[in-house]
């Protein structure tokens, strides 16, 4: 709701060549929304990125022209470039493994076959996945 | 089933477009039992040597999956007490993919073990 909201503002706002606004809050937007959709987040943080450079962008042309710079566009750009660094800096961050678990290690096939074979006298089970 | 000798191995590997990167919390948090570890295999390393070893005895190391020059996952295999890992990768008492389609023979096999 909250991105849809962002998206329709920004929209108005970009075609409007008025407020840079619009931009900052649909990559906002994005980044927020990027958590309920896993398996999309690279591409939704990616679009965030881009929709943030665009509004960089509009910001440096309104000075340009000789507008006013506000404030509050300002604090928003602000605001928005920390949300979307936030939400790829969780993305990209090393999960912690849940509680019990060891920590989630980049697979060495000697050091697994050990603990494969470790726990020889237990029933395991091998799971291959991918993460998205 | 919770049998606290059970020993889970789970490998995370990129396979998909949108495998950038090692799992972050939401994958890595599906798996909680304590009797997991979990993995990052970003070179695919664990599915080559499944391969190799798939290439002379395809049906028991693979179970239902076919090898079709892929990267081997959304793979399961169930290991009893004993097996061990030698020269080759071992021959599982069940293996099969994707595990969406294989989990309730899965879960039945594991029952009879545990």
């Amino acid at each position: 709701m909250a991105s849809s909201l962002a998206a329709a503002i920004s929209v108005t706002a970009a075609l409007s060549c008025c407020l840079p606004l619009g931009p900052f809050l649909l990559a906002a937007g994005f980044a927020g929304a990027s958590g309920f959709f896993l398996s999309l987040q690279p591409y939704l943080i990616a679009f965030a990125v881009l929709i943030l450079a665009f509004g960089f962008v509009q910001a440096f042309r309104a000075r340009k022209c000789g507008r006013r710079r506000r404030i509050f566009n300002a604090a928003v750009l602000l605001g928005s470039t920390g949300l979307v660094v936030s939400a790829i800096l969780y993305s990209f961050a090393p999960a912690a493994a849940p509680a019990g678990q060891q920590s989630v290690a980049a697979l060495d096939l000697a050091s697994f076959r050990e603990s494969f074979n470790a726990a020889a006298g237990r029933t395991r089970v091998v799971v291959l996945l991918s993460p998205t | 089933m919770r049998d606290p000798g059970l020993r889970v191995f789970v490998v995370w590997e990129p396979v998909l477009l949108t495998d950038w990167h090692a799992p972050g919390a939401g994958a890595v948090g599906r798996v909680p039992d304590a009797r997991a570890q979990q993995f990052w295999d970003p070179k695919h390393l664990l599915s080559a040597e499944i391969r190799r070893a798939a290439q002379s005895n395809e049906t028991g190391v693979l179970g239902a999956r076919r090898l079709h020059g892929g990267i081997v996952w959304d793979f399961v295999a169930l290991y009893p007490a004993g097996v061990l890992w030698d020269a080759a990768f071992p021959e599982a008492q069940f293996a099969g993919a994707p595990v969406v389609r294989v989990i309730d023979d899965f879960r039945r096999q594991l029952a009879v073990k545990l």
